[in-house]
């Protein structure tokens, strides 16, 4: 089973741009312990955006990342833009870039189809981001290691994914035995449910 | 060419109950399902194979199989794009179905036996009766008795209490409200919640059993992933989390005159124009997702269960007669997420634990009801869909106004990272609003945007500034709990207003179907599902009611036509 996805160098580049913006590789604090706690691309998050995005009704990952050169270019003073553009921005001005797009502060008749005019599509993506991020972060996916791009169906958890390490879940489990008793039971409302 | 004598499209949280009810009174029916069924010996690689093309079997059904399906692992079950549970066809490498949608949000449903009760939480409270009598053509006092067969038959019991649950009443006593003793709502407090969950094995707490060795015996393990589908129990029919390809399929199938159709989608509805009836269903046009082969189907009478986004639209591609409320007066409770994080030491004293277990128990194990506002589900989810919901899906970036002394809108890096450290000690409220009917929200079609099943849905929700009122005032009622409960911080994610969750009211009953849930202009053509409550219930969760309208529609349609 080989990975099905082709994408351009610039575009990879963007999208670990955007994973960076949202979960960067940082320190955290933790129980008043300073933590050390990688990072969205450092479980190749960015590869989950870009197949979700070619998943969807129509492939969208390339005109995305021009999206987000163009977007850039708008939002971030600079004498022009280029493929690959946002990737180059600091982390504040990624994030800037994304509320611009967010509050639709570009020129929605300049941008690449099908975002050009397209207000409910753009807010939506831009949702997508960080939705997808987090949850990719702090699901399993991280897990499928090797297994990452094959067609869902092939995917195999091969190791103990890292997001739940730093959440502190155990995984799903079989069962739990925190019973505290029952606060109401269906048979004490018994006169109330025969009138 | 007449096979059955009901066709039933849909095989979610409605249609399954139909199909049960009129194989109990002798109909044969045929229930037709757009998505894959999981479970079922006929298709053993439901989503890579074709397989079969229908079963009516009880012996089809297989809990190994089940079991390795429902995997309980929230991206494979839970992607919105590429999982087990998701609009979309069976095969996995295809697309998701195309909806248009112009505003903020998205649709959140399944398609397959089941449809979205498969990842549902099994919450099942009745309707507010304040939001029923006068406001419905039918009262309350008339649904009593549906309702207390659907309970019986799924059965709804309370939640139990766990951690969580137990911090919850703790804050809600302390800020100064009333335990609910009822299944009628008349006035506002909190409750544990009624689910269609069969209650905790009896041996839960006897060390003798393993938790694995629980997980195949009958009765809740408290494992806490709802929402990522419920694998545990003996036999399919006996899962715990009672969503209907547990629950009422098997009682369909049991009574040997119901065969279902997965990987069936349907098109379009046929009609005549009869000379004493006027017009009438009579058929369906289907076609099949793996083969994409079309197909005609005739019965004596046709439900739609397609649920509140497809059933318009099945509507308005048959080119049915113009009703201007079909599509019109949906509703979607408006929800939205508030977060508390506890710290270990104050939780301990509380409830003798050192954090919340938010992956522990029933995914929402007990309720707010505020009728008049809405109702508030305390929750704890999977790590991945608190980080998205309690923090990522926002609208605003986020802020702290000093007064409010809480945090609003979306958590990105360091910030984020650190309140997801703490997820052990998070509990969540989403807040389900009452939320108005008005005419232009909507479901409709584009005629621009096609799919291989015809024009896709168009969808538009602007809420009105009732609801959005509501919604602030029950964010308030949950915070205030939350401090209460002696959270530390809160966060209030601040939703887009469109996430469709709660999809309702598109065919209500009165303006679209009747009294008997018939359409008011097509005879034999029934609906039951979401799209016909009349509103949003007051902000009770909608399945049950949809399902006690479900078995009062299955007597009905028995009673005029057979
Ligand atoms: C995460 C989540 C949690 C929820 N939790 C709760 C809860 O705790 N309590 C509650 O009351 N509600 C809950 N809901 C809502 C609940 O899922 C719905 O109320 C319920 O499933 C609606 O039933 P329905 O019959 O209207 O639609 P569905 O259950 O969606 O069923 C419709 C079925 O029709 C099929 N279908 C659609 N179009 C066609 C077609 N053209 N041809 C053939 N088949 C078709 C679909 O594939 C689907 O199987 C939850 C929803 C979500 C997303």
């Amino acid at each position: 089973m080989v990975s099905k996805y082709k994408w351009s160098y610039t575009t990879q580049l963007n999208f670990m741009a955007i994973v960076d913006a949202i979960l960067p590789t940082s320190l955290i604090r933790c129980n008043s312990n300073l933590q050390f706690q990688y990072g969205g691309n450092d479980l190749s998050l960015w590869k989950y955006l870009l197949i979700s995005f070619d998943n969807f009704t129509i492939p969208l990952s390339e005109q995305t990342s021009q999206l987000l050169d163009i977007s850039a270019y708008y939002t971030i003073p600079t004498p022009y833009t280029y493929n690959g553009f946002f990737s180059t921005l600091s982390r504040d001005a990624r994030l800037k870039t994304l509320t611009a797009l967010e509050n639709l502060q570009v020129p929605l008749d300049l941008l690449p189809i099908p975002y050009q005019n397209n207000p409910s599509l753009i807010k939506n993506i831009v949702d997508s981001f960080y939705l997808l991020t987090s949850f990719g972060y702090y699901s399993e996916w991280s897990g499928y290691l090797y297994t990452r791009g094959y067609s869902p169906s092939y995917r195999k958890l091969t190791c103990f994914p890292l997001g739940w390490v730093y959440a502190g879940y155990p995984g799903p489990s079989y069962g739990y035995r925190d019973f505290r008793g029952f606060l109401l039971k269906m048979e004490h409302l018994h006169k109330e449910r025969n009138h | 060419m007449k096979n059955y004598q009901v066709i039933i499209i849909g095989a979610g949280g409605g249609g399954a109950v139909v199909a049960k009810e009129l194989g109990e009174l002798g109909l044969k029916v045929l229930l037709l399902e757009a998505g894959p069924w999981y479970g079922n010996r006929k298709w053993p690689f439901p989503n890579t194979e074709k397989g079969a093309i229908s079963s009516g079997e009880l012996q089809d059904l297989d809990i190994h199989l089940f079991k390795q399906t429902y995997n309980k692992m929230e991206n494979e079950m839970n992607d919105l794009i590429v999982g087990k549970l998701r609009w979309g066809p069976a095969n996995r490498d295809r697309p998701l179905w195309n909806r248009v949608y112009e505003k903020r949000g998205f649709t959140w449903q399944n398609s397959g036996v089941g449809g979205s009760t498969q990842h549902y939480l099994g919450n099942s409270p009745r309707a507010y009766p304040i939001s029923i009598d006068n406001q419905w053509p039918i009262s309350y006092r008339d649904l009593i008795p549906f309702y207390e067969k659907a309970e019986a038959e799924l059965p709804v019991e309370f939640a139990p209490t766990t951690t969580k649950e137990e911090l919850y009443y703790f804050g809600a006593k302390k800020a100064g409200w009333g335990l609910l003793s009822s299944l009628n709502i008349t006035s506002a407090g909190f409750r544990p919640q009624p689910n269609a969950i069969l209650p905790p094995n009896s041996q839960l707490t006897n060390r003798a059993y393993s938790e694995y060795e629980l997980s195949w015996m009958e009765g809740c393990t408290l494992a806490g992933h709802c929402i990522n589908g419920c694998p545990h129990g003996p036999s399919v029919d006996k899962i715990a989390k009672r969503s209907t390809n547990v629950s009422y399929t098997p009682l369909a199938l049991a009574t040997g005159n119901v065969e279902i159709m997965p990987n069936t989608f349907t098109y379009q509805i046929i009609t005549e124009n009869h000379a004493k009836e006027g017009i009438r269903a009579i058929g369906v046009k289907v076609r099949n997702t793996w083969t994409g082969e079309n197909q005609e189907l005739f019965a004596d009478c046709i439900v739609m269960a397609a649920g509140a986004i497809e059933t318009p639209r099945l509507w308005l591609n048959s080119l049915l007669p113009k009703n201007e409320w079909v599509g019109r007066g949906l509703t979607n409770h408006n929800m939205d997420m508030v977060t508390g994080i506890f710290n270990s030491i104050d939780l301990n004293s509380i409830v003798g634990s050192h954090s919340v277990r938010p992956n522990v128990g029933h995914t929402s194990g007990a309720r707010f009801d505020y009728p008049g506002l809405g109702s508030i589900l305390v929750m704890g989810i999977s790590p991945g869909l608190t980080s998205s919901f309690s923090y990522a899906l926002s609208t605003v970036n986020a802020s702290t106004s000093g007064n409010d002394n809480y945090t609003k809108g979306r958590m990105v890096g360091k910030e984020l990272m650190e309140l997801m450290a703490n997820y052990q000690n998070t509990l969540n409220m989403l807040i389900v609003t009452d939320d108005e009917v008005v005419n232009s929200n909507y479901v409709s079609i584009t005629p621009t945007v096609s799919d291989e099943h015809g024009p896709v849905p168009f969808i538009n929700y602007v809420p009105t500034s009732n609801s959005l009122r509501k919604k602030k005032e029950l964010t308030k009622v949950a915070i205030d709990i939350l401090r209460a409960a002696g959270a530390k911080k809160v966060v209030h994610a601040a939703w887009p207003d469109g996430m469709m969750i709660h999809i309702m009211s598109t065919m209500r009953m009165g303006y679209v179907v009747d009294y008997n849930s018939e359409a008011l202009q097509v005879k034999r053509l029934f609906i039951s599902d979401n799209s016909i409550l009349s509103n949003g219930l007051g902000g009770a969760n909608p399945t049950l009611t949809t399902q006690a309208l479900a078995i009062r529609t299955a007597s009905i349609i028995y009673r005029n036509y057979f």
